[in-house]
């Protein structure tokens, strides 16, 4: 896992954030996830990563931020998880995916359209074998979220 | 101006017509100006001399050939006067020679005829036309009457044909050797032409690059288009190869390049050698837009009519490099596996898996410290970089040393964030670092349970001994092996059993870290130990002894001791002493320097020099609520008295 592939991801998610809903989320500390741990979120965007690095990235929301973003997006009041919710954090990811893209032009990098799974304490499969997981907690005023990172190096530069 | 009269001379047609119509064109509308200024001053002159029938007809021919070029503007084509020309002036200078003109000079034109002719219409036109025009200028002038010219002068009539067939024949002869000519360049061009088709389909489309340099390293103009994507420069061609691969290679190996290619260019160069030395031959070229292009040049003389050149070629290999390079990493991979694989059989299973719990343990411990939104990130850092140490010495302990290597190169990495204020980001760098130390534990787990697979007797039984012991005893063995040191280890007052589980863990830390540091630090070599008139086998106790609310530890080492001295100069290196003195140190606090976090008086290797073991040994005793006491005796060894807390 390359430090270089993350950061496009945390700067697309904090330019997202401010210019979408006006929030500047703070990065905190990032820590180990288990392969098999079970997130304690609500809803989760993953994208998909091959080429000179493979694993996947994933945006993982609290239902309550969920609601919350969804209200911003779409000015109507959100009280339970419905397909508008689903598709404003899947529209939200798409865009956090488009800006990431820019950054890691630079590499040999595919990248997958983001898909959405929800559903409380949702599990994600990690690719097979031994790879790196971190997560990378997001606070912002309006609660917390998550970046998580699963890659495995194909080629060392 | 000039455009005005280009547009005049050639009737505005010039660009649609083949190069030799052009210059037939060119001489049509020349003979058409020059004939209408000279018929128009003769026709006025005889007009003005009262010869008003020769005066009006040659204005009128004035008028026709007016006319003409009309006629061929309006044509767009010189067909037109190609053909009617000669007609006019077959009917005009055969009325010249009739009419004789002003003194019988006027059949002189006829002497132009076949020159004329025969080049606007070519040799057979041309032949017809002035064998023609032969006949009816003999019937005029040797018919009587017919003509005023030379009457009676036989030999200047015959003379004037003589004169006519000589000029005849000389321009069919020019005329046919000039279409052979033409028809001969026209061939060689058409070949030519045929083969730059070929040459260019072969220079635009192979995906080679293609060039030659000239002794300068210039390249030249004909190159292969591939050539400057490879390079990434628009137009290569006149530009020297060095200076375009300045910037983009290491500038050593530009010179290297630039050197190599000059040799091509001495009197004999070594040709067997050359390939051999090519410095370019693999080549990681940067590229202003993305990761680094791998290219491949090849190059050899040539000999041109215009002296040496070199041909170069250039590949782009990317994806072969990148095939090989991801087989290396995929080779090195098992080849790790196969050593951690190697390294697991010659350790005892028991300990293994201790090892790989204590592992476990220890960085989710830390993960714990990460996860906390609390910590402070300085005590974080040092939290990290102890959990990672304890990780790589219990692997350097167990006999995992290839893994321990590994840990030691992260743990150089987090290292560098020590001791300043470390950031967000950095952070990132050392969790990163972290989780492929994770994802390698989990990469020699998975390799036992395969092996467990083939072997169920793994969990084999302790055989009664305790762990803690063997685990000791596994150290002093290990750390003796690599340091040719021999150590006898004294456990007879460490009874088995009597630590508690909960303290299995933190006594194997703090002792396998006294016994790191014995090595490193207390054991003089065997040749010194006897001039000092010790035993040159080394000795290291460890007792226990459990009272009635705590557990009381021992470890003693008969080594040179801490030296108070030495321990002052090292500790002025250190930040946090930074502008304190502690030369004033007393003896017994110059010992508790020995803890100090980052103090070591060693060089960082895998067994010691990062001034952590010791440092850590006492934050885990006073993290569990214990005490430590050191008691040192230069020359004589240390002691150190640990004791926790029993419930």
């Amino acid at each position: 896992m390359n430090i270089r592939y993350i950061l496009p991801f945390i700067e697309a998610v904090e330019t997202a954030f401010n210019h979408l809903f006006r929030l500047q989320p703070r990065a905190l500390t990032p820590y180990l996830v288990k392969k098999e741990e079970i997130l304690d979120w609500d809803i989760s965007g993953i994208i998909g990563i091959a080429g000179e690095a493979k694993g996947v990235v994933v945006l993982s929301f609290p239902a309550a931020l969920a609601l919350d973003l969804t209200t911003i997006l779409t000015g109507e009041t959100k009280t339970a998880i419905d397909d508008e919710v689903t598709d404003a954090v899947g529209e939200l990811v798409n865009i956090v995916t488009g800006n990431a893209k820019k950054g890691l032009e630079e590499f040999r990098l595919l990248i997958s359209l983001p898909s959405i799974v929800q559903g409380p304490h949702h599990q994600i499969t990690w690719p097979s074998g031994s790879i790196p997981i971190i997560t990378i907690p997001f606070s912002t005023t309006r609660g917390h979220f998550s970046l998580s990172v699963g890659l495995e190096n194909i080629i060392t530069i | 101006m000039k455009k005005f009269l280009k547009n005049v001379l050639y009737s505005g047609i010039q660009n649609r017509l083949p190069p030799e119509d052009q210059i037939k064109l060119l001489f049509i509308n020349s003979i058409i100006f020059f004939g209408l200024a000279v018929l128009t001053v003769f026709g006025a002159r005889d007009l003005a001399h009262g010869e008003l029938w020769l005066g009006s007809i040659t204005l009128g021919i004035a008028g026709v050939v007016l006319g003409l070029y009309f006629a061929i503007r309006a044509a767009k084509s010189s067909r037109f006067g190609v053909w009617f020309l000669p007609f006019l002036m077959f009917a005009f200078f055969s009325y010249l020679t009739a009419s004789g003109g002003a003194g019988s000079t006027t059949v002189l034109w006829m002497l132009t005829y076949p020159v004329i002719v025969v080049f606007l219409a070519g040799a057979v036109p041309g032949s017809v036309f002035s064998a023609a025009f032969l006949a009816v200028q003999a019937v005029l002038l040797f018919v009587p009457g017919l003509s005023p010219v030379g009457e009676g002068a036989v030999e200047f009539k015959l003379r004037l044909l003589g004169v006519y067939a000589i000029l005849f024949t000389f321009s069919l002869a020019f005329e046919t050797i000039r279409l052979r000519a033409q028809k001969e360049l026209a061939r060689t061009g058409a070949e030519l032409a045929a083969e730059k088709v070929q040459t260019d389909g072969i220079l635009t489309n192979v995906t080679e690059g293609i060039f030659l340099l000239d002794p300068t390293l210039t390249i030249a103009d004909e190159h292969s288009r591939s050539l400057a994507a490879l390079l990434q420069t628009e137009n290569p061609g006149g530009k020297s190869l060095p200076e375009l691969l300045k910037g983009r290679l290491a500038d050593r190996e530009v010179a290297a390049a630039s050197d190599y290619l000059q040799m091509f260019f001495l009197p004999h160069p070594p040709s067997h050698l050359m390939d051999g030395m090519n410095p370019l031959s693999e080549v990681a070229m940067a590229s202003a837009d993305g990761p680094h292009k791998h290219l491949t040049f090849a190059f050899g003389p040539v000999e041109l009519i215009t002296g040496r050149r070199v041909l170069g070629t250039v590949r782009d290999v990317t994806q072969a490099w990148e095939l090989g390079q991801k087989l290396k990493d995929e080779e090195d991979r098992s080849a790790r596996q196969m050593r951690h694989l190697f390294q697991i059989i010659h350790v005892k299973p028991e300990l293994l898996l201790q090892f790989l719990q204590d592992a476990d343990e220890e960085i989710s411990a830390v993960n714990r410290r990460l996860k906390d939104p609390k910590a402070d990130l300085s005590t974080l850092v040092e939290n990290l970089f102890q959990g990672v140490h304890a990780v790589k010495g219990n692997a350097a302990l167990v006999g995992l040393t290839s893994f321990a290597e590994r840990v030691h190169d992260l743990e150089t990495v987090i290292a560098a964030f020590r001791g300043k204020r470390p950031v967000w980001q950095d952070f990132l760098e050392m969790t990163v670092q972290l989780s492929i130390i994770h994802a390698e534990l989990a990469e020699i787990r998975e390799l036992l349970d395969r092996m467990a697979l083939f072997q169920r007797g793994m969990e084999a039984s302790t055989g009664g001994k305790d762990l803690l012991l063997m685990a000791l005893e596994k150290a002093v063995d290990r750390l003796g092996h690599d340091t040719g040191q021999t150590v006898e280890l004294d456990t007879l007052r460490f009874p088995p059993g009597l630590v508690p589980d909960r303290y299995r863990k933190l006594v194997k830390d703090i002792l396998v870290q006294l016994v790191r540091n014995s090595f490193a630090h207390g054991f003089e070599p065997p040749p010194e130990r006897q001039a000092l008139g010790k035993e040159p086998r080394a000795r290291i106790r460890v007792a226990a002894q459990s009272g009635e609310d705590h557990l009381t530890l021992t470890y003693w080492d008969d080594g040179r001791g801490f030296n108070p001295q030495q321990l002052r100069s090292v500790a002025q290196t250190l930040p946090s002493w930074t502008g304190k003195d502690p030369s004033s140190l007393s003896d017994s606090q110059a010992l508790k320097l020995a803890f100090a976090p980052g103090l070591s008086t060693a060089v960082a290797g895998q067994h010691a020099g990062r001034g952590v073991g010791l440092g850590l040994v006492k934050d885990r005793v006073e993290a569990a609520g214990g005490t430590l006491k050191l008691r040192s005796a230069p020359g004589k060894g240390v002691a150190f008295d640990i004791t926790l807390p029993m419930p």
